[in-house]
């Protein structure tokens, strides 16, 4: 492109607006030109101000409280405060299975007890219903596969908070060289969710959500030998149950 | 008056891992942050886990705001559009449903939270974008709040490609060329806000 062209291109730069192709022209002269570094920073300074022009509107009143709760969820599985990054998702996602397995399997215990009394909610899924209320509780049965007829139970889900859970009963037991493993069927792959061993006659799994959950096909469960599938897309044993949500 | 510790200051406390000082920040601020997120992604859900999104952002960054580059709430609500934006992309949508560019609905939110400095900054920017030709303001608000590029306005729009880099050019020079000629102070200067 000729100088004037470029320096013409300063502004819808500033803005974010070149294509790609553009872009890469642009920016290999702006290196080496000074005047237009100089000019540049001028409409940086300009388009950095126009985000005080959007229009304004009240947020609601609850996200106080949901701050509150995100950032004392990121304290119970965070490195120390000189680290404070935090560990991968599935990390997260064990250390919370963990916790939940510990926490159902006593609950179930003093439960059994009372045989009138049905198998209680997970913590996961008491917390769901208590922030997102039942009305607003997204519910999927899930489907399992022939093989594992016995299996039944459901997603839970608030799209609003963006947490979603599946309970579920009656998982095979495990020999010590399988596991299961969780799949989330994104638009354009499916990605493994963790591996998990079931809890007791209920296991509940927080599912790992990377992106929107509207924005999802599906989740899985399959039966894995020990450490997985050698696949990091696809189930290589059996699948247990399913829950679909979009007809892809 | 109570006193209202500045936003720096209350940075420097998040650094520490000091949590009340991030919900100050929040309540201060959550309005305004809400308000760009909602502007890019008119959809309440979403609005709301950008802003969120924004804070723990905060939380995890706050040692990376520069005094020296610019005002704290410019900062903060930059990282809310770019976040805003790229939820747009994995969404696959970058064109608005309504038509909400540059409406001053509801200004006294802004003007009290913001500095008096800023909250001049801000008429004054606003009153200039409503001064420029219609097509120019579209364009630009388009590139900016919903991340589009030429081609994407131009397919948008249906024009042809040389009229939105047109406008867009022309538009933003007159922009500067009017915001210079209004600001007796250096735009880049950090006021405490």
């Amino acid at each position: 492109m000729d100088r004037q062209t470029f320096l013409d291109l300063i502004p819808a730069y500033a803005l974010g607006a070149l294509d790609a192709a553009e872009q890469a022209e642009f920016e290999a002269r702006l290196a080496n030109d000074a005047e237009a570094q100089k000019l540049l920073a001028e409409y940086q300074a300009l388009t950095q101000a126009l985000v005080l022009t959007a229009s304004a509107r009240p947020a609601p009143a609850h996200l106080g409280a949901d701050l509150r709760r995100r950032v004392a969820s990121s304290r119970s599985v965070s490195a120390p405060a000189s680290d404070r990054r935090l560990p991968p998702p599935w990390r997260r996602w064990l250390a919370t299975a963990a916790v939940l397995a510990v926490v159902f399997g006593v609950v179930w215990a003093l439960n059994r007890m009372q045989s009138d009394v049905p198998a209680p909610a997970c913590a996961e899924v008491q917390t769901l219903y208590e922030q997102a209320g039942s009305a607003n509780i997204i519910r999927v049965s899930v489907a399992p596969n022939e093989q594992f007829a016995d299996v039944y139970g459901e997603l839970l889900a608030d799209p609003n908070s963006n947490t979603a859970v599946i309970q579920v009963n009656n998982l095979p037991p495990l020999n010590d060289d399988q596991t299961f493993q969780l799949w989330l069927a994104e638009p354009d792959q499916t990605v493994s969710g963790g591996l998990f061993r079931p809890a007791g006659e209920t296991t509940c799994i927080t599912l790992p959500l990377q992106l929107p959950f509207e924005q999802y096909n599906g989740f899985g469960v399959s039966l894995e030998q020990a450490g997985g599938s050698p696949d990091p897309n696809r189930r290589t044993g059996p699948s247990v149950f399913g829950v679909r949500l979009n007809d892809a | 008056m109570s006193h209202q510790p500045p936003a720096v200051e209350l940075l420097q406390r998040i650094e520490t891992g000091d949590e009340e000082a991030l919900f100050t920040l929040h309540a201060r601020y959550i309005n305004l942050v809400y308000s760009v997120a909602y502007q890019v992604l008119e959809d309440q859900m979403a609005a709301e886990e950008v802003a969120q999104d924004t804070f723990m952002r905060l939380w995890e960054k706050a040692a990376s705001y520069d005094p020296a580059k610019g005002e704290f709430i410019t900062w903060l609500l930059t990282i809310t559009r770019r976040l805003a934006i790229d939820y747009l992309r994995k969404r696959q949508r970058q064109e608005p449903h309504h038509n909400t560019l540059f409406i001053d609905d509801n200004p006294e939110l802004w003007e009290n939270v913001l500095s008096t400095e800023i909250s001049d900054l801000r008429r004054s920017l606003v009153g200039i974008l409503q001064q420029l030709p219609p097509e120019q303001r579209d364009a630009i608000g388009l590139a900016y709040f919903y991340g589009m590029s030429h081609s994407d306005i131009a397919a948008y729009r249906q024009v042809p490609l040389g009229t939105i880099k047109t406008r867009i050019r022309q538009g933003m020079q007159k922009l500067r060329s009017m915001w210079l000629s209004e600001q007796p102070v250096n735009p880049n200067s950090n006021t405490g806000t």
